[in-house]
């Protein structure tokens, strides 16, 4: 095993990256999807109670999904 | 003699002329789409937010002669665009909800007959004396309206919703 297998960009290395990055980014996408939904279920709903922390959840989410896709682009 | 099956010779497929796109432009796009997500849920909140609860003001609706027993009358309350409807019970008793059904807003109406609530789109039927759903796709109660009655005059005092 020499040093060069443990490079990060090698392709070996960056294939299971990217793929652990869809893995995760795409999870944050699901739950983002579910927000969604319980968000319009409370406005059409006519309720206002836990709209912010939802929101707050989302951009949460988005955090973890950008900062995963920028950590590595 | 060509001996590729019928399926590829109807449907050819020229794989080194398709346009594939990599893991990576499949990430880009979840994260595009991640943002996209974010932006619709904080449209919704600041939506829900800026609408807030309406209770509405107390407006007078009708007076009690207006309104014979088992009969029903349309208002509009909280808001002039909020269409509402009065029913008169057996006993004197006077409940009102908004008209709009909880599944696709359709106007309900009050079915004499089964003693209901009715929408008539899609059959949903909602309890007139609760306004809780009782059968059909609707998936919350009607929101109910708060009644007084003063010196023989009905006023809608606010709506509540649950």
């Amino acid at each position: 095993m020499n040093h060069d297998d443990d490079d990060l960009n090698s392709p070996e290395h960056g294939s299971a990256i990217v793929q652990a990055q869809i893995l995760v980014v795409f999870f944050a996408v699901a739950i983002q999807l579910w927000l969604l939904t319980v968000l319009v279920e409370q406005f059409m709903a006519g309720s206002v109670g836990g709209v912010v922390s939802l929101a707050i959840a989302s951009l949460g989410a988005f955090i973890i999904a950008f900062g995963v896709w920028h950590a590595y682009r | 003699m060509d001996r590729k099956p019928t399926h590829v010779r109807d449907f050819p497929f020229q794989r080194a002329a398709d346009a594939f796109v990599t893991r990576r432009e499949y990430l880009k796009l979840l994260t595009l789409t991640s943002a996209g997500l974010l932006l619709s849920s904080l449209g919704v909140a600041i939506a829900a937010l800026l609408r807030g609860d309406r209770p509405g003001e107390a407006m007078k609706v009708a007076s009690v002669q207006d309104v014979p027993e088992g009969r029903s009358l349309n208002f509009n309350y909280p808001g002039e665009d909020d269409p509402a409807i009065l029913v008169r019970l057996p006993g004197d008793r006077f409940v009102a909800y908004s008209q709009k059904c909880t599944h696709l807003a359709c106007a309900v109406y009050y079915d004499r007959k089964s003693g209901r609530l009715q929408c008539p789109c899609h059959d949903g039927f909602f309890d007139v004396e609760t306004g809780l759903v009782i059968a059909g796709p609707p998936p919350r109660p009607l929101p109910k309206i708060e009644l007084r009655i003063e010196n023989g005059e009905i006023h809608a005092i606010r709506e509540v919703r649950t």
